[in-house]
């Protein structure tokens, strides 16, 4: 086996098992056919040397990850493709809630919404309003977009939104990086997150029942309005909460409801609901984590202690939550079958 | 019907062809604009015989490696019938659309 055929197999070892047992010879064969060379030389120089292009492993990715969260129809990657689609809508949800309030109050303070009373005199500070920064700030629509599109089916349309939607958090990391100003950790987590989330967003598949959007819409209603009003509310919130922060209270929230109506017998717990809000759990905490760091490391500010301390509690509250979810998760899960 | 989908099964309607001789095809079919990668091929692949517009057609050993040919199955067919079908009504609409109103811009212009 040369090298070249053992690099490519250890990049089809992302693969499920019984995938790979029924493709990958032919595969590999294909693969090297694509590699052969005419000039003999070079050919010696690619088995030795060569590696798949980045394109190559980027397409065996995307097919484990779309086979592993459904696509191969083993029950347990079923179980995985609806769980995550959920935890996808459910980020969705909140990104695009905020995005709307975020916009609109955008909009409010700019004096478009001409109808509604002038803002409160605390919110007059001036923000920056060079062009970047509203569009920044107006760019929160962007994810409303993506969370309608993959409701109503449009794929494509729904990942280009989300890319799109992750490019202020790009620009300003790259900015960061040639400005002088602190490095965040938190702002690379992020990025990371969405690149997940984009990753997650495979889970959506051609063949899929698409989920029943009445409720879903009823949820981005509820959550636009309680965004908006904890933001009125906001010297109360900003003292406690950051963006992070609020994002495990939200997820911590969902959690509490859907453990409680379990717990009543209102519901029956779901093992896609359940691994649904375990991803979650897992995507704030790790989040929580990180955040706390940049708090410990970079800002000496007064109220460090109290955000630390405000943080933890958030982190031990979202473990807290994450073990039921864990156990009931775990006892629904579909036993993976050895191919 | 994805394109890689599309241009697959129009690969394989002059004849069986093996996964490699399949990119080749498409490769050419499309003017080198869509140039398959293997996880892409294997993934449609796949998927088309689940569906059962593919079948295997033939196993041969070269130069001691597996090739398997894929051929169109009947209802492969006429899958890819509608979908040209569907496709060309489509770009009829636009070019119909794109025709009567060319005129008008033409004046105000």
């Amino acid at each position: 086996m040369s090298a070249l055929e053992r690099r490519y197999r250890t990049v089809l070892r992302l693969l499920p098992a019984g995938y790979r047992a029924r493709w990958e010879e032919e595969m590999v064969a294909a693969f090297l056919e694509s590699m052969e060379r005419d000039d003999p030389e070079e050919a010696e120089l690619l088995r030795d040397y060569g590696r798949p292009s980045w394109s190559e492993m980027g397409s065996v990715t995307a097919l484990a990850v779309r086979l592993r969260l459904g696509g191969d129809g083993t029950p347990r990657s079923v179980a995985w493709g609806a769980a995550v689609r959920l935890a996808v809508l459910m980020a969705l949800l909140a990104h695009a809630a905020t995005g709307a309030v975020g916009a609109g109050i955008r909009l409010w303070l700019a004096g478009v919404l001409s109808w509604l009373p002038d803002p409160p005199g605390v919110w007059a500070t001036p923000t920056p309003s060079d062009f970047w920064h509203v569009a920044a700030d107006l760019s929160g629509v962007v994810w409303l977009g993506a969370f309608l599109a993959f409701l109503f089916g449009h794929r494509s349309a729904g990942r280009a939104l989300v890319v799109l939607g992750m490019v202020p958090g790009l620009a300003s990391a790259l900015i960061s990086t040639v400005d002088d100003a602190p490095m965040l950790v938190s702002t690379w987590a992020n990025l990371l997150l969405g690149g997940a989330l984009l990753l997650g967003t495979a889970a959506f598949q051609p063949h899929d029942r698409p989920a029943r959007p009445r409720p879903w819409l009823w949820a981005l209603l509820v959550g636009t309005v309680a965004m908006t009003a904890l933001l009125l509310a906001g010297s109360v919130t900003a003292a406690l909460l950051d963006w992070t922060g609020l994002q495990a209270v939200l997820v911590v929230a969902a959690a509490l409801a859907y453990l409680g109506g379990a717990a009543l017998a209102l519901v029956r717990p779901a093992p896609a609901w359940s691994l649904a809000l375990l991803v979650l759990v897992a995507a704030a905490f790790a989040l929580r984590l990180v955040t706390l760091l940049d708090y410990a490391l970079l800002d000496p500010a007064p109220g460090r202690a109290t955000w630390l301390a405000a943080g933890a509690a958030e982190a031990l509250a979202l473990l807290a939550v994450g073990a039921p979810l864990a156990v009931l998760a775990a006892r629904a899960l579909p036993r993976s079958v050895p191919a | 019907m994805t394109e890689p989908a599309f241009f697959i099964l129009t690969a394989l309607v002059s004849g069986p062809r093996h996964g490699y001789g399949i990119v080749g095809e498409v490769a050419e079919l499309s003017h080198d604009r869509v140039r398959l990668k293997i996880g892409t091929l294997y993934g449609v692949l796949d998927r088309l015989v689940g569906d059962g517009l593919v079948e295997l057609d033939r196993e041969e050993a070269e130069r001691g490696r597996l090739r398997r040919y894929y051929r169109l199955t009947g209802e492969g067919r006429r899958e890819l019938a509608a979908e040209a079908e569907r496709q060309a009504a489509n770009a009829r609409l636009a070019t119909d659309r794109l025709r009567a109103f060319q005129p008008a811009k033409a004046e105000t212009a």
